[in-house]
């Protein structure tokens, strides 16, 4: 699908990815689609929501006497805040994993070659060419390049450690010259 | 590009048959390759995101709502008798009941049909994706080919296949898989496309509601 008017490709890059790499960089791209999946915001509506049945415990003690319902729903909110801020990060990243480690394809080697309109993902069993334009959004942090769409090809994780620096600096300038305003920088 | 697999060239064709009353000869090898091209529709589709859902229900979750739902019933059947004559009763006994049929009936009809519904509304919106496709089986492994993707597996890399009445499903992992409407596939290499399989996944082959 790259043609002739393409040229070269821009960068291109061998990995080798993990079930925990691939379930960090999906989760960099939900996170960023979603911000209500981000523990912090989730932590932070439920903590709203314990404040809210705190406010209203004088208001219960005086009309019904006792402050145990909305004591006990303020310490269930809280400790529920806590969890979703600190312990269902892990459950998720862990369940992505799993999910990610039943993929055997998904984890050889694989070599991605990003050119101006497309790219190409090719290992020892498969090869995918995609367009750009079949790819929404496109989020960089300090340890992924991550572009999610696609038909065939949900997913696509580059591993900045995994990249020299020029191939770095390269397939950054590359995603954000075609991204445009759907590319952001974490 | 994938490297090519080492596969077995094509046998050429038994005629020892000829005398049999058929002209078949039962003791003929099965062929060595089974080459299936199709346009994809929206109902294939339909008929994979509908196989690929139930596949992923645990069959306890289904017999436990089931019987949760012929509790239902049953105890708004009771609550009717032991109260009648009773509006309120009436009233929250028919909604128990109603719960109890939508809970009998969900995995039956309901979530299957919505699941339908949604996936012919996806490929509506997106017809680009009604590409032609290209499946080859081999004893040894398969290829299957698309705008875009290509892949020459082995049997032993895939996470497992599933048969239902409407399609075959090919897993690469948990999530990701390719499909075979069977509606694309004589009766003849359905057979020699589950023979293949059948020998080599074994367990796991999942057949359900195939034959």
């Amino acid at each position: 699908m790259h043609g002739f008017y393409e040229g070269e490709a821009a960068v291109t890059a061998e990995f080798t990815l993990s079930p925990e790499d691939y379930a960090k960089a999906r989760l960099l791209a939900e996170r960023q689609l979603k911000p209500v999946t981000r523990p912090w915001v989730r932590a932070g509506m439920l903590i709203t929501a314990s404040l809210l049945f705190l406010a209203i415990l004088p208001y219960y003690s005086v009309r019904y006497g006792s402050i145990w319902l909305p004591l006990a729903l303020f310490l269930l909110f809280l400790a529920s805040a806590v969890w979703a801020g600190l312990r269902l990060p892990k459950l998720e990243e862990a369940g992505l994993a799993r999910e990610y480690a039943t993929d055997r394809l998904l984890l050889l080697k694989a070599t991605v070659s990003l050119y101006r309109d497309t790219f190409t993902v090719v290992n020892k069993y498969q090869t995918f060419e995609e367009n750009w334009v079949e790819y929404t959004r496109c989020f960089e942090n300090r340890d992924y390049i991550v572009a999610v769409g696609g038909k065939n090809y949900p997913l696509l994780v580059m591993k900045k450690e995994q990249m020299t620096q020029e191939q770095r600096e390269k397939a950054s300038r590359c995603v954000e010259n075609y991204f445009a305003g759907r590319y952001k920088k974490v | 590009m994938a490297e090519k697999q080492n596969v077995e060239d094509p046998q050429p064709m038994e005629t020892a048959g000829e005398h049999l009353p058929n002209g078949k000869d039962e003791s003929a090898p099965a062929r060595q390759e089974v080459t299936v091209s199709f346009l994809l529709t929206k109902e294939d589709y339909a008929d994979y995101c509908v196989a690929a859902v139930n596949r992923r229900i645990m069959l306890r979750e289904k017999m436990t709502i089931r019987l949760l739902g012929v509790l239902a019933i049953l105890c708004g059947f009771l609550f009717a008798w032991l109260w009648k004559g009773n509006g309120w009763v009436f009233g929250w006994t028919a909604c128990l009941e109603l719960i109890g049929l939508v809970m009998l009936i969900w995995y039956d009809w309901i979530l299957p049909t919505y699941v339908r519904a949604s996936a012919c509304g996806y490929m509506d919106r997106h017809r680009e994706e009604l590409t032609s496709r290209t499946f080859i089986f081999t004893p040894s492994g398969f290829s299957y080919t698309n705008s875009g993707c290509s892949m020459e597996l082995p049997y032993d890399m895939l996470y497992g296949a599933l048969e239902t009445s409407r399609v075959f499903i090919f897993y690469m992992g948990a999530e990701r898989s390719v499909y075979l409407p069977k509606r694309a596939v004589s009766e003849e290499d359905c057979r020699e496309i589950r023979a293949m399989l059948e020998k080599a996944l074994q367990e796991k082959f999942d057949q359900e509601g195939a034959r």
